[in-house]
């Protein structure tokens, strides 16, 4: 098969699309490369359609200014609203909305710590005296806290240090065969079976009478 | 506002009838350098350039000649040819390099469907097909296809008859076409991708 001019027109946007069958793509490939006319002809249209697709770049920012500035000296008058499109412009940016969620978030950190509720903040609020006297009490409360988790910790050990003593004692064979160490958390669900308890107090021995030496007097 | 008046308030020291022409025309001056350049920072050079040479000349603009834009586009393209011409030895040596790899490329055959080509390959693409063009085939298309000027404003930018313009347009089509042609890809007229 071979095509003539008129037949390649008559076709040409399928040929330019890529549309053609294989054997209608030989034909018009035959006939391109013995007609001069029409090889040219469709390699101008095919140009031209890619060419129309091409988009016209954006002015780079700054350039304009950059221009007035060599020519007249002068930086090109804007109005109200071109400045206000220009810094927005300039903020709508990932980096800047990463970096102003970075800083809110530690913000909120900050004022959290401190014990400070936005929502209720008053004039009042920012005299020294008030100042300093939240900023006192946040530290007392910060102190109590830990004084109060120290203290628990210590009743805690104390509890444990008693079961220790009033713990039968024929069960000290149990730390003869420790378990196996790839297996701990298995070990921790005996816990709550029968006879378990043993072993959990066995496997934790050492760790646990270590710690109520350091915090408990001798008794 | 018509061009001749714009320069004669131009003339007057007017600055803000210069920002309005600046404003106006600095994309397309600049989309030239750049399809011209292949070079950002280049076209940006030289669309300074080239509205330092206008504000300078303003006086030479005849408003009986064309309208302002094709004036411009003169003064550019000649600059830009000027450039060219400085530069073209730099280019040589560095065309000849890119030259080499491709003359080995094989035609490719079966042109594949459904093909989409993203945005800035397709500039890329042309970019680098226009620039096996010789100039003033090169400068024929980018007037008529990317800038988008009648057959008559080339024919005025580039001061020779329209025939002249014609032919050298569809030269350049058909040479950019054979180009894109060979170039994987570009083998059949899919669409663009926007994304």
């Amino acid at each position: 098969m071979n095509w003539n001019c008129g037949q390649l027109e008559l076709r040409l946007s399928d040929y330019l699309d890529g549309t053609l069958t294989p054997a209608e793509l030989e034909a018009a490939e035959t006939h391109v490369t013995g007609c001069v006319h029409c090889a040219q002809w469709l390699a101008a249209r095919r140009a031209v359609l890619w060419l129309e697709q091409v988009e016209a770049l954006p002015t780079p920012p700054g350039l304009e200014t950059r221009i007035l500035a060599h020519t007249t000296g002068l930086a090109p008058r804007l109005s109200i609203w071109e400045i206000l499109a220009n810094g927005w412009r300039a903020l709508a940016q990932p980096r800047v909305a990463l970096s102003v969620a970075a800083a809110l978030f530690s913000l909120a950190i900050v004022l959290q710590a401190f014990d400070i509720n936005v929502r209720e903040l008053a004039a009042a609020d920012f005299r020294p005296s008030n100042i300093y006297r939240k900023f006192d009490r946040t530290m007392h409360v910060a102190y109590g806290r830990g004084v109060k988790f120290i203290n628990d910790l210590r009743l805690v050990y104390e509890i444990r240090s008693r079961l220790e003593q009033i713990r039968p004692a024929g069960e000290q064979p149990a730390e003869q065969k420790p378990p196996a160490p790839e297996t701990p958390k298995k070990e921790e669900k005996n816990y709550t079976d029968d006879g378990g308890a043993r072993k959990f107090y066995a496997y934790h021995r050492p760790l646990r009478r270590g710690r109520s030496d350091e915090m408990l007097p001798a008794s | 506002m018509d061009d001749a008046a714009l320069v004669r308030r131009c003339l007057r020291g007017d600055a803000g009838a210069w920002e309005d022409i600046v404003h106006s025309h600095t994309r397309r001056v600049y989309n030239l350098c750049y399809r011209f350049t292949a070079r950002r920072e280049e076209a940006e050079d030289l669309t300074q350039e080239v509205f330092l040479r206008v504000f300078r000349t303003l006086k030479s603009y005849d408003a009986g000649q064309g309208p302002l834009g094709v004036w411009l586009h003169r003064v550019a393209r000649n600059l830009l040819i000027d450039h060219y011409r400085a530069t073209r030895h730099e280019r040589l040596s560095v065309s000849l390099d890119d030259e080499l790899p491709r003359l080995e490329e094989k035609p490719s055959t079966a042109p594949p469907p459904d093909r989409t080509v993203a945005l800035g390959e397709l500039s890329e693409a042309i970019q680098m097909g226009l620039a096996q063009l010789s100039p003033e085939l090169r400068e024929a298309v980018i007037l008529r296809d990317l800038q988008g000027l009648e057959y008559r404003e080339i024919a005025q930018v580039l001061e020779v008859p329209e025939g002249t313009v014609k032919s050298r347009i569809n030269r350049g089509r058909a040479e950019l076409g054979k180009w894109l042609k060979r170039r994987p890809g570009f083998d059949s007229v899919a669409s663009v991708d926007e994304a």
